[in-house]
């Protein structure tokens, strides 16, 4: 489960203390630039500390998918990975989650879920964010 | 201010060593080196030793056991870009008056006793997520084909290509000429990408011995002049690792033609960044061989052959080498070294006089790579 003793892939991608987790980048309050990984500083103007925690709308397009039949230990091959462009700018890669790879193209719409992203030696789920292809006609 | 001359090299076979480790494949590279050089090896006034994997003081173990022992050793890792970093500051050295005959290694061993190959531990964010390279690169097969309109047969022909060199260079022991059929057949590794357009993993080191001008007019064998060494790093670039350009080796090339005084068309052989089929393609068209979305068609048409309007991957390249990450550089250096001095045996590019190295890698989110070092040779 999600919760606060979740084990998560990277710190500060989700925001887990609202109603329903938020992926989070980060904006320049000096030049308005949206990151996604979140930085604490703008690499754009090099300015130490510049930004401020940006709650994206986690909505993004496929820019490009490939289908990793063999990962690294603990990853859930095959799985599906992808570069997303997200609606606010930047783009990122991550794996999608509960998809037919088949129907994966570019253009698609995703939108941003909390997943499994490994299992750790241990046998603790690692999550983190994935994308979900947007069902057409809507989604949720 | 001195210019910076080859003086000799070394490699060992690149393939996959189970009863050699890297100290013993970087001893023979030196040994190699200096030998070629015929230098006294007591001249040595500095070692640079690039490797990623390989542990701390990791030029020292293996150079104190061969006696040479004393001198700066400068151990540097920069990705897969290792052993053109410890080129590039062997090159600075001798610049800067500090050092006459300088010895750059890069040595890598990436498979482990046993069998199956070392864990990459990872300190990167997209990486943790589950990007692997062949992945990464399959996305940028992916992006191109598309954009381009390039076809799968086009990356096969880089691997056609490679895999025909890689026979007639005698330190790849397992090279086998592929044909076009062969590639597009062999298993997919990721869509489009087949294992015949990956490189295979490798162990494997090589050596150089860089000198002054002084030195250069003292010894009797062939030299060939290190006319442009850069180094960078990534910028931020909006697809990063999957950019179906590379920002980086187009800024790197541009500076090392500035500083050799040449332009793209000038260079007769070159030894690029190709761990994959689609990578190779790309940098036909970032290091000005090719205009934008050219690079399909001029693997198709193989004007990269030994004997067409640049000579690419002479040696068989990653994709047939493997890539020992720190070895990867050095070894292209050699290479272009043996080109110009017209040691290269069968896969002799005809009058070769300028060559280029480039080698590029780390991934790094939120910029396009680690590091990007290209290398210009010219023949004395």
């Amino acid at each position: 489960m999600t919760t606060d003793t979740a084990r998560w892939v990277w710190p500060g991608l989700v925001d887990t203390t609202g109603p329903g987790p938020r992926l989070m980048g980060s904006r320049c309050t000096s030049c308005g630039t949206i990151f996604y990984p979140p930085v604490a500083d703008c690499p754009d103007e090099l300015l130490q500390g510049a930004t401020e925690p940006l709650p994206l709308s986690g909505r993004g397009t496929i820019a490009a998918h490939s289908v990793v039949q063999r990962g690294l230990p603990g990853f859930p091959s095959p799985y599906v990975l992808a570069s997303i462009e997200l609606e606010e700018g930047p783009a990122c890669i991550a794996q999608l989650d509960d998809v037919d790879s088949a129907t994966v193209e570019p253009g698609l719409a995703v939108e941003h879920v909390v997943g499994v992203i490994r299992t750790d030696p241990d046998g603790v789920d690692v999550h983190g964010p994935k994308f979900r292809v947007v069902e057409r006609g809507g989604s949720r | 201010m001195t210019r910076v001359h080859v003086a000799g090299a070394g490699m060992t076979d690149f393939g996959k060593a189970p009863d050699r480790d890297a100290f013993q494949l970087g001893r023979e590279a030196v040994w190699k080196a200096i030998n070629s050089a015929g230098i006294d090896p007591q001249r040595l006034d500095v070692a640079t030793a690039g490797h990623v994997y390989q542990g701390p003081s990791f030029g020292q173990r293996v150079l104190g056991e061969m006696g040479l022992t004393g001198m700066p050793v400068i151990n540097v890792e920069n990705a897969c870009a290792s052993g053109g970093q410890a080129i590039a500051v062997a090159y600075s050295m001798i610049k800067a008056g500090q050092a006459d005959v300088a010895l750059a290694l890069g040595a890598e061993k990436l498979t482990k006793p046993g069998g199956g190959f070392l864990p990459v531990v990872n300190q990167d964010l997209e990486s943790s997520m589950g990007r692997v390279l062949p992945s990464a690169f399959a996305m940028v097969a992916q992006r191109y084909l598309r954009t381009y309109e390039a076809t799968p047969e086009q990356l096969a022909a880089v691997s056609v290509k490679n895999s025909a060199n890689a026979t007639l260079n005698p330190n790849i022991p397992s090279a086998r000429a592929y044909t076009a059929d062969e590639v597009l057949d062999s298993p997919m590794i990721a869509e489009p990408l087949t294992r015949y357009m990956c490189c295979p993993v490798s162990d494997g080191a090589a050596a150089v011995i860089l000198v002054s001008d002084r030195v250069a007019s003292e010894l009797t064998g062939p030299t060939a002049e290190l006319a442009a060494s850069v180094i960078n790093s990534g910028r931020r670039t909006k697809y990063g690792i999957v950019d179906i350009e590379s920002e980086m080796s187009r800024r790197a090339a541009a500076d090392a033609y500035r500083q050799a005084g040449i332009t793209a068309s000038d260079v007769d052989v070159c030894e690029t960044h190709d761990p994959f089929a689609i990578a190779e393609i790309i940098h036909y068209e970032d290091l000005g061989f090719c205009g934008p979305g050219e690079g399909g068609a001029f693997a198709a048409e193989q004007r990269g052959a030994i004997d067409g309007e640049v000579a690419v991957s002479p040696s068989g390249g990653l994709l047939a080498k493997g890539h020992p990450l720190g070895a990867t550089g050095t070894a292209q250096v050699a290479e272009l070294y043996w080109q110009l001095t017209e040691q290269a045996g069968q896969r002799q590019v005809p009058g070769a006089r300028i060559g280029l190295a480039h080698a590029l890698g780390g991934g790094v989110t939120g910029i396009e790579s680690g590091a990007c070092s290209v290398h210009i040779l010219k023949q004395n």
